[in-house]
């Protein structure tokens, strides 16, 4: 029987209620967030589907566009997720970044962070204030 | 575990697909249907609870969170445990000729009971506020019988809130009576509030516009509005940052509600209102005394004591009286 990984690392981003999508539309964004994304990068490129192109203006050439996002990946790779419920892959995530909004929007797709309970540490965490977010607070979960 | 991973991929193949290829869906500006019933300002006889509200179950993952949906706020069934249902499939119904980049607000004439009629904007950040908030307590909107419950059943203990319909954050509206109405703790912060951050971050983001109405939903002549109906529409990008059509409960979860005139009670409890009470309970009406210049409840004994000749019924607010030098009664407080 083939072993388990974990190997990915996913980014999310979330509301106070776990809340990720309304209406396939994201909840929120914020490019000071997205530049705090590119900037834990160091030399990666960050896999994210084409639903979220438009978050990474700017940024051509640093991100490659995988609409399955995240099968595949392999070790180390970094993902953003935004309209994919992870828990079919949460035995082949290494880490999962959270990107708390730190307000309530409407939702009818969510991230459980239950699974968050099943292995998973919290090693960091930190508040910074976003371009249209007054506190969003950043928080790196690893097993 | 291969056999697992496939099946994995296609569950997420599948998902993701739907959900990008309806995010890609936002030329709905040309599926914005007829707004006739908005054009004098209010939306009467609505509301009626009936079995056309469905629920859209064809979701397959846990994380995605069933919601109700229906056609029209008259097609809206009772509340049933969630703040909010979708209507029209989240599709705004704003006019062609409506949408447009240039911000602006509009406020309805209140109407002869004194409500609050649809509000209407192309939020924009050159309307968001750039101060704190002023008191709003001035404003007495119509249903206005508030009552303290413990705060374990409502969030802060008094079941109403003077809610604006056109949210603070977006046009720095204070006391403007045509934009406040009595709204429930829970329509507030759990039905409305959501809606309002997701237009109000998305403009500060982008500098964009979104188109937003928001419709009190009232039945008959009742004084409380059942609910509201709220629709917004981001204008540069046609929908594909902000777009959804939402009724919105007025409802307090543990609480009965009469929205004829607002009074509420403890589930399971006895309305304050019976039949042998019903000379003394408080219908939301006023008498005024003409020659005194006195407002009266319709329910005070005081009020029984006025001729006919100086007798006077009102319905509705009470700022016009008393800038024509009326003053409330001592005994029943119509201003308290």
């Amino acid at each position: 029987m083939e072993d388990v990984k974990h190997e990915m690392k996913v980014i999310i981003c979330i509301d106070d209620n776990g809340g990720m999508l309304f209406n396939s539309r994201r909840q929120s964004r914020d490019r000071v967030l997205i530049a705090d994304i590119m900037n834990g990068l160091g030399d990666k490129r960050i896999y994210i589907s084409s639903f979220s192109r438009l978050l990474f203006e700017g940024y051509e050439g640093r991100y490659i566009i995988k609409d399955d996002v995240p099968n595949g990946l392999c070790r180390d790779d970094v993902c953003f997720i935004e309209n994919v419920d992870i828990k079919p892959y949460v035995n082949e995530i290494d880490s999962v970044t959270l990107y708390r909004w730190n307000r309530v929007y409407p939702r009818d797709l969510s991230f459980d962070t239950g699974i968050l309970a099943n292995g998973f540490t919290m090693r960091e965490t930190c508040d910074f204030e976003g371009y249209s977010h007054e506190k969003i607070t950043k928080e790196v979960f690893e097993r | 575990m291969k056999l697992k991973r496939s099946i994995a991929f296609l569950i997420a193949l599948v998902l993701a697909l739907s959900i990008v290829f309806t995010a890609c869906d936002t030329d709905t500006s040309s599926d914005f249907g007829n707004d006739d019933a908005f054009e004098d300002g209010q939306k009467e006889n609505l509301n009626k609870p009936d079995k056309k509200t469905e629920k859209k179950t064809e979701s397959t993952p846990e994380s995605e969170t069933t919601v109700d949906t229906a056609a029209t706020p008259e097609d809206v069934s009772e509340y049933s445990g969630k703040p909010y249902v979708v209507l029209n499939g989240n599709k705004p119904e704003f006019k062609d000729d409506e949408i447009t980049d240039k911000a602006y607000e509009f406020y309805s004439k209140l109407d002869s009971l004194g409500r609050c009629g649809y509000t209407m904007s192309c939020v924009g950040k050159e309307l968001m506020p750039t101060e704190d908030r002023e008191s709003i307590s001035s404003v007495k909107p119509t249903g206005w019988i508030n009552n303290k419950y413990d705060t374990e059943l409502v969030d802060g203990g008094y079941i109403y809130n003077r809610c604006h319909l056109i949210g603070f954050q977006l046009t720095g509206e204070n006391a403007n009576k045509e934009n406040l109405i009595t709204g429930t703790r829970y329509m507030n912060v759990d039905g409305m509030l959501p809606f309002e951050n997701m237009v109000a971050d998305y403009v500060k983001e982008t500098d964009n516009h979104v188109m937003y109405r928001v419709t009190p939903i009232y039945v008959g002549n009742n004084l409380l509005a059942s609910g509201v109906q709220m629709e917004a529409y981001s204008v540069e990008d046609k929908g594909e940052g902000v777009c959804f059509n939402v009724y919105v409960y007025n409802v307090q979860p543990g609480i009965v509600i009469n929205y004829a005139n607002g009074d509420n009670w403890l589930s399971g409890e006895t309305p304050p209102q019976t039949e042998t009470e019903s000379e003394t309970s408080w219908d939301g009406k006023y008498v005024l005394n003409k020659s005194s210049k006195k407002i009266h409840k319709s329910n005070c004994s005081n009020a029984k004591t006025i001729s006919e000749q100086n007798r006077q019924e009102h319905i509705g607010l009470l700022d016009d009286l008393v800038a024509q030098g009326y003053s409330g009664c001592g005994l029943c407080k119509p201003l308290e």
